[in-house]
Order: structure tokens, then C-alpha cells, then sequence
């Protein structure tokens, strides 16, 4: 009963982290349909500025919102100069090779400014683990789960209630019906691609302290939101987070229980079994609702 | 007439420019390190020994009378198939007499199908046994391999250490079975019970769940086999996390620095052994020392060691052999000679397998390893 107990809080934290991955990259796709290669390399970022801001002075809990602000304003550089340009109505194939190329232009970039080797980003966190009742919790996973919880719950909340969250909400819904109701579409979607950015970078920012700095971080990590938003539903908030919940709970319980040498397979053989079932994901909504 | 005497003029001048033109020529050596990718921290590390070497050489006059030693680096960024393109590149299109690659098994395995009689490849840093077992005639390997390692550190594991119980956690490669296989052997004729084994995937992101269920097997130690410096960083400051084993080591050879710095602590105390350890140097080996350390600015580790001496070691064989690209007579050369390096006199067997002379038990401490005991590989 012990271990399920562990396995399952271990799972739902876990999911947590997948989730604050995730959310940026369905926002991505939900509102420009580009599938954003890069998301990984802005996530890399977000580590990165957090260890460069604490090296410069600033207290963890200070450094992560400037990291997501500089991850924010190279994300806006990139969109404005790149992403808008080739992107935009240019369909989700070309989005593959162009943010790819952005992906590997910042990890050389990484490893042309700071270097290749994995780097300590120090967290007042730190190895501390808070042990209840015979179970061990990691004080960093409980604060990222904490804050995933509260910025995805106001990010919500954000959509749901006020005008710039409800025209990215009818942009992704039916751009050129939203065009004609005269919101402004490219705003918005500049607007949805900085804040994918910062979701990311955000995720990064967080995670970092657990998984160190190193330029490829982001690899590993993106594929695993690639699964939770696919089972979710391209597109769909909500579904990035149940996805997330069910790949974190799934995965924990798999490794516990059944195989750790599966497990990676786990989160694509429950993509499949979604997609056979309801091609569109878990809260996605169906193909020719979108046009 | 004027014609005749240009002629016989331009005839003359390549007459004699020909052999100085040759003996100018650099033999260029391939090297294939991680130079980006999430081991690139070794391919910095492994430059720096190669450079080094390079200049070495060079500085002394070079090799088959005059001729200096070219580096032509290309980037295998971790994966087999970057290791195979990096190798057909410098093999077809920058044409170097030898390879240098290897510090990931898999990724050597994969290399070594395409090197395999048709170029000398020397493999510095990967151990697992198939690599050299292929039985191919002209690939050598500077490391020990993965079960001479293994062995001497599993025996001490079991017999010194003497846990009950062995939890192990690996990435699923060619040097974890080499290893793992290894473990079962030795841990088969002792006292000590294999409580269980996690192999994981490239992929992984998270180990909270496996070292939970490693804990529930009421294993007293845990062995995590892993040659990635960021997640054996992870993997370490997770098993912390989670109140950690009465008694903790990690794989052969694979703990450097880029690993324990990340790990913030989360390492301290770890057993683990290599074929290098800077602590208590003498001799060739801390003269190595301190001349790359000042060079670099920093000292050297296992990585760059097997790196300058691999290039030491081919440089030397072809000026031996007094030829570059007869690789059949270069072989022998490599075989039926000693070659002497900072770790002391090395020698190749007929699979062309290194023995290193000596083989440290480390221990975690602080942001490097310490000296816990010394063997004499046989």
C-alpha cells in the first residue's frame, strides 16, 4: 500500500512538470498551427537564464520570472523576424523544418556562449526532501508542482475570463471567422506564440534545478509533451493537462508495477489506443470543427 | 628550343619539388568526438588531449621524416548515425590515413562496421567487449574493456563492500549488458543477491519511480550504470531525494567531473573505479599532469588521457612502421611493440585490446574522486 501510495504521489507530480511542458506547446499548435520543434530548445533557455540571472546575484524565486522574461523577448525576436514570416498560413510541414532549424541554432548557440557540459542550477530547494509518513518528497517537485498548478489555473482562468484570452480562444477556433468579427489575428497570434515561449521557458526555469543545465535538455522532454498533447488533443489546454496527468500517473504506475524497460513505449501505445478511438485526442475537438 | 628547355625546366621542378611536397604533406588523422549532443562534454575533453598531442608531436619534429599530424575533427553529437556519417566523411571526403572515435560503445560499434577493413581505427575511450570481439584487424582500443573493468570493480563490490542485496539502474546499451552480464557472473559466485534491475530507456526523463520501486526490494545498495554526465547528475540528486541506499556505487569509467559538479553533492560518497586518477601521480603521468594543465587551465581527466594517448599512440606506430596508410603493417607494428604513455608501458593483444597497468577504486569527494585503493590489472 506504501509503495502505491509513493507511486502515485510520485505520478501526479510527474505529471505536473509534463504538464507545464505541454501547455506551451498545444497553445502553439491550438492557435498557429505550427508544430514547434523549438519548444525544447526555449525550455534549455529557460534553465539557462535562470543559472545566468542567479550568477549575476538574483535569488532563485527572483531569477525565474526575468528567465521567462528573456526567454519571452528571444521568443518575440524569433517570431517577429523568423516565425512570422515563414510560418504563418504556411501549414504545419513547413513549421516542422523551420522551428527544427531554430532548435539547433540555439543549442549551437548554448554550446558557443556557456558550453557543452551539464551545469548545477542552485535552487534554495536543493536536494532538501520532505519526508511524511515513511514518504519521500522532493521539496523542488512539490514547489514545480505548485506552481504548475497556480500558472496553469490562472492561465485558464485568464482565457476563460478575459477579452485577449477569449480572441485567442476564437483564433484558435476559426482564425478567419474571428478575422471577420475584427480581432486582430496577427496580434493574437504573436501574442499565443510569446506565451507557448514562455511556458516553456517557465517549464525550464523550474525543472532545471532537478535535471541541470545542459543543451540538449529540452530533447527528452519534448518528446514526453509531445505525447501528452497529442492524447490530449492538439490544441486543446485541458486535454494537455489530463494528457499530462494520465502519461505522469501511467508512466509512475508502469515503472512501479510492470516494466521500467516499457515505459517509454507506454505513452505512445496510449496515443495510438486515443487516436483509434478519438482520432481528435481525449479533449480535442474534431478535424472539421477547426475550419 | 625555348619550348624544349620549359619543358625539360617544368620537368625538373617537379622532379624535385615531388618529394618535399610529400614530405610536407600532414598525415591527417580523423577524429570523431561528441562535440555537441549530451556528451559533448567529453568531446571537449578529448580535443583537448588530442591537441595537445598533436602539438607534442609536431613540436618534435613530426613523423616519416618531417611530416606533421593533421587533425580533422567531425561531430558523432551522441548518436550512432552521426557516428557512422562522421566517419564515411573523413574517411571519403577529407581522405585521413587513420580514425580516432569512440567513447560511447554503441556508437563505436557502429563506426567500427564501416572502418572494418578498409582504415586503422583506434578506439580511445569505449569499453564494451564486442567492439574489439568482431575480430576485426585493424581496430584498437586504449580503454580497458568492459569486462576486465567490470570484473576487478564487481569483485571489490562483493567481497569488499559485501552488500546483501544489489539493486541495479542502467540505460539500456551496449556497455550496460556488457556490464550487467559481468555483475550476474560475479555476483553468481558469491553470497550476495541480485535484488533487481532497471533498465531504462535514452528517453527517460524521470527515475522517481524506478528508485522507488528499487527501495521496495530492500536492496542495501544501488548501482546505477550510466555514462551520461547530466543524468547520472539527475539519477543521483533523485536517489538523494528519496533518503538514498546504505551503500552507493556507480559504473566504471564513467564518472568525471562534468557529472559530479551538476549533481551538487548528490554524489558524495559514491564508489565508483577507472584505469586514471590525477591524485598521487608520478612520474610520466604527473609530468602530463601539470604540462596540459597548464596548457588547458584545467586538469586533465580520463577523457583526455585516452584521447592524447590514442593519437600518441598512432603517430607512433606509423613512423615505426614508416608508413601511413599500409594498415597491415601498421597493425603489426601496434602489436608486436610497447608503447609507453603517461599511465606507463601499453600493449595491444591480438584483438587488439590495451591493458591499462593499474586500476583505482574511487570515491566521490568534494567536486572530484579520491583515491580509495589501487589494483595491478593482469
Amino acid at each position: 500500500m506504501d509503495l502505491l501510495i509513493q507511486t502515485l504521489i510520485n505520478g501526479l507530480i510527474l505529471g505536473a512538470g509534463y504538464a507545464l511542458v505541454a501547455v506551451g506547446l498545444t497553445v502553439i499548435f491550438g492557435t498557429l498551427h505550427i508544430v514547434n520543434f523549438a519548444h525544447g530548445a526555449f525550455f534549455a533557455l529557460g534553465a539557462y537564464a535562470t543559472l545566468l540571472i542567479e550568477r549575476a546575484g538574483a535569488p532563485y524565486l527572483l531569477a525565474i520570472p526575468l528567465a521567462v522574461l528573456c526567454v519571452a523577448a528571444i521568443g518575440f525576436a524569433l517570431e517577429a523576424t523568423i516565425v512570422r514570416r515563414a510560418l504563418y498560413d504556411q501549414g504545419e510541414h513547413g513549421s516542422i523544418i523551420v522551428t527544427f532549424a531554430i532548435s539547433q541554432a540555439i543549442v549551437a548557440a548554448i554550446i558557443l556562449v556557456v558550453g557543452p557540459d551539464p551545469l548545477p542550477v542552485p535552487s534554495p530547494f536543493g536536494q532538501t526532501a520532505v519526508s511524511a509518513g515513511g514518504f519521500f518528497l522532493s521539496a523542488q517537485r512539490i514547489f514545480i508542482a505548485a506552481a504548475s498548478v497556480a500558472v496553469l489555473a490562472g492561465f485558464a482562468l485568464w482565457l476563460r475570463r478575459s477579452v485577449k484570452g477569449q480572441q485567442i480562444l476564437a483564433v484558435s477556433q476559426n482564425a478567419r471567422g474571428a478575422l471577420y468579427s475584427g480581432i486582430n489575428v496577427p496580434l493574437i497570434r504573436s501574442l499565443s506564440f510569446l506565451l507557448g515561449i514562455a511556458a516553456a521557458g517557465l517549464a525550464g526555469a523550474l525543472m532545471g534545478p532537478m535535471i541541470s543545465a545542459f543543451p540538449t535538455m529540452g530533447d527528452a522532454n519534448v518528446i514526453v509533451a509531445f505525447t501528452v498533447v497529442i492524447l490530449g488533443g492538439l490544441g486543446s489546454i485541458g486535454g494537455a493537462m489530463l494528457g499530462a496527468l494520465v502519461i505522469g500517473l501511467g508512466n509512475a504506475l508502469f515503472e512501479t508495477y510492470v516494466s521500467v524497460s516499457w515505459t517509454p513505449a507506454l505513452g505512445w501505445v496510449l496515443v495510438i489506443l486515443v487516436l483509434l478511438l478519438r482520432p481528435q485526442g481525449l479533449m480535442g475537438r474534431a478535424q472539421l470543427d477547426r475550419h | 628550343m625555348k619550348l624544349r628547355a620549359k619543358a625539360a625546366l617544368a620537368a625538373l621542378a617537379v622532379l624535385v619539388a615531388t618529394p618535399a611536397a610529400q614530405a610536407a604533406d600532414p598525415v591527417k588523422i580523423g577524429m570523431v568526438l561528441p562535440l555537441t549532443g549530451p556528451t559533448a562534454g567529453y568531446g571537449k575533453d578529448g580535443k583537448l588531449g588530442a591537441d595537445m598531442a598533436a602539438a607534442e608531436i609536431n613540436a618534435a619534429g613530426g613523423i616519416l621524416d618531417g611530416r606533421e599530424i593533421e587533425l580533422v575533427y567531425e561531430d558523432e553529437k551522441g548518436a550512432p548515425q552521426d557516428g557512422v556519417a562522421a566517419v564515411q566523411k573523413l574517411m571519403t571526403r577529407e581522405r585521413v590515413q587513420a580514425i580516432i572515435a569512440g567513447m560511447n560503445s554503441s556508437i563505436t560499434l557502429a563506426e567500427s562496421a564501416i572502418t572494418k577493413n578498409r582504415i586503422l581505427h583506434v578506439n580511445p575511450g569505449a569499453q564494451a567487449d564486442a567492439i574489439t570481439a568482431q575480430g576485426s584487424p585493424w581496430l584498437f582500443q586504449i580503454n580497458n574493456t568492459a569486462s576486465t573493468n567490470a570484473t576487478i570493480f564487481h569483485t571489490y563490490l562483493t567481497e569488499k563492500m559485501a552488500p546483501k542485496a544489489i539493486a541495479v539502474m542502467g540505460e539500456n546499451t551496449e556497455f550496460n549488458k556488457a556490464v550487467l552480464e559481468n555483475l550476474r557472473e560475479i555476483v553468481g559466485e558469491s553470497s550476495v543477491e541480485l535484488a533487481e534491475i532497471a533498465t531504462y530507456d535514452g528517453a527517460t526523463t524521470d527515475f522517481t519511480s524506478i528508485i522507488t520501486r528499487l527501495k521496495s526490494t530492500g536492496a542495501d545498495m544501488i548501482y546505477v550504470i550510466d555514462a551520461y554526465p547530466a543524468r547520472t547528475a539527475q539519477i543521483w540528486k533523485q536517489i538523494r531525494q528519496q533518503g538514498g541506499f546504505p551503500m552507493e556505487a556507480h559504473a566504471v569509467g564513467t564518472v568525471q567531473r562534468s557529472a559530479i559538479v551538476p549533481a551538487e553533492g548528490a554524489m558524495e560518497g559514491v564508489i565508483t573505479a577507472d584505469i586514471f586518477i590525477a591524485e598521487g601521480a608520478t612520474g610520466d603521468m604527473a609530468r602530463f599532469i601539470d604540462r596540459f594543465t597548464e596548457q588547458n587551465g584545467v586538469a586533465p581527466n580520463k577523457v583526455s588521457l585516452v584521447v592524447y594517448e590514442a593519437v600518441k599512440v598512432v603517430a607512433g606506430a606509423m613512423d615505426k612502421a614508416g608508413s601511413a596508410d599500409d594498415y597491415a603493417l601498421i597493425s603489426d607494428t601496434l602489436r608486436g611493440n610497447v608503447w609507453t604513455t603517461p599511465r606507463g608501458a601499453l600493449s595491444f593483444d591480438e584483438n587488439g585490446r590495451a591493458k591499462a597497468p593499474y586500476f583505482y577504486i574511487h570515491k566521490v569527494t568534494g567536486e572530484d574522486v579520491g583515491l580509495l585503493d589501487t589494483f595491478q590489472v593482469e
